[in-house]
């Protein structure tokens, strides 16, 4: 079954269960969803007090885009899909190094030279044949943002660059795309989440890069670090898509894990931002 | 109490399951509506009527037999 007819498929069972994309809404009367096997794969979610059917359905009617394959892209895209995202877009032109396989937990040995976005699939594959995985062996740039990020229901940030970053904020800004964002450094490390239009965008609360931003090839990374930061994307593109918690939006968590502590920073969307400011 | 019951044989199967099936089959009812949930005796006859008062159902428990009215 193709990705197009097998998401067709999933739309018209979601149609007859009550919509959860942001408020969680119990189905009554509604009929059963799930398949015995996927019962079972999704059992330990599925048994929790938030989570059920319906949730379970959002995330198969789902179209969900990692940008980049690495770090943070591991852990994001590894829990996407065991969750049970129904497709998954893996965005990455890099190929597998030596360097890399201390954190980005979806790469091994005998990957080195393969390109990440393949490596990545194929272990999805492996994880989850239910999701449609696809890889896109290209580089999220100003001009092709916009045509990748259309038709996804959230994009998750897991870039190492600022342009990268500030070109997704504005396409999935201009696209209501909600987006998840995620940044690591060293022990330090950033989540937010950004529903366009209605909460602050990345540009609003980071209105231009900093001067003197280091990038990852330049100033180190532990790998359980990036793995804190990955989990808390997952984590927030799974609240986006079913609502069953609300997400970090309007400001951001700032992840210090020298110190064990968590800061949630308090933000507003910003009138005039480049990005949103024109939107509802 | 006079509406007819769903039913739901659970017991061929082992925690967490056994509560899994039960709420799954609860999420689908209306309001009001009653489960009736055949179990064995042990884990599943102590966990899924606590389990399903938790989850704010009002449940009642005859031998193996295990009544929940959907809140």
């Amino acid at each position: 079954m193709s990705g197009d007819s097998r998401r067709g498929f999933l739309r018209g069972l979601a149609a007859s269960v009550a919509p959860a994309r942001d408020a969680p809404a119990p189905a009554p009367a509604a009929p059963a969803q799930l398949s015995d096997p996927a019962i079972e794969r999704y059992s330990r979610q599925l048994v929790l007090p938030e989570w059920g059917e319906a949730a379970q359905v959002a995330l198969a009617e789902a179209s969900v885009l990692v940008v980049g394959a690495g770090a943070l892209g591991s852990p994001v895209a590894y829990y996407l899909a065991g969750a049970g995202v129904g497709r998954l877009g893996i965005l990455d032109d890099d190929a597998v190094e030596l360097s890399n396989l201390h954190r980005q937990l979806l790469h091994f040995t005998p990957d080195l030279g393969v390109s990440k976005a393949e490596s990545a699939a194929a272990k999805l594959r492996f994880l989850n044949p239910e999701v449609v995985v696809e890889p896109y062996r290209v580089r999220l740039e100003d001009g092709n943002a916009a045509e990748l990020v259309a038709g996804h229901d959230v994009v998750v940030d897991c870039s190492d660059s600022f342009a990268t970053r500030y070109a997704l904020n504005a396409a999935c800004c201009a696209a209501g795309v909600r987006l998840v964002e995620g940044g690591v450094l060293g022990l330090a490390g950033l989540v937010m989440s950004v529903k366009p239009g209605s909460t602050a965008c990345y540009r609003c609360l980071f209105p231009s890069a900093p001067a003197d931003a280091p990038r990852c090839a330049d100033a180190g990374v532990l790998g359980p670090a990036a793995g804190v930061v990955g989990s808390l994307q997952a984590l927030e593109a799974m609240k986006l898509l079913t609502g069953v918690a609300p997400a970090v939006c309007d400001g951001f968590l700032q992840i210090d894990l020298a110190s064990a502590e968590i800061l949630r920073v308090h933000g507003a969307r910003r009138p005039g931002c480049p990005d949103c400011g024109a939107l509802g | 109490m006079g509406v007819p019951a769903r039913t739901l044989d659970i017991t061929g199967l082992t925690c967490p399951m056994t509560w899994v099936r039960t709420k799954l089959e609860l999420e689908r009812m209306a309001a009001g509506e009653a489960l009736e949930v055949r179990c064995r005796r042990g884990e599943a006859l102590e966990n899924v009527p606590r389990s399903a008062r938790e989850a704010g159902h009002a449940v009642s428990v005859e031998g193996t037999t295990i009544r929940i009215v959907r809140a």
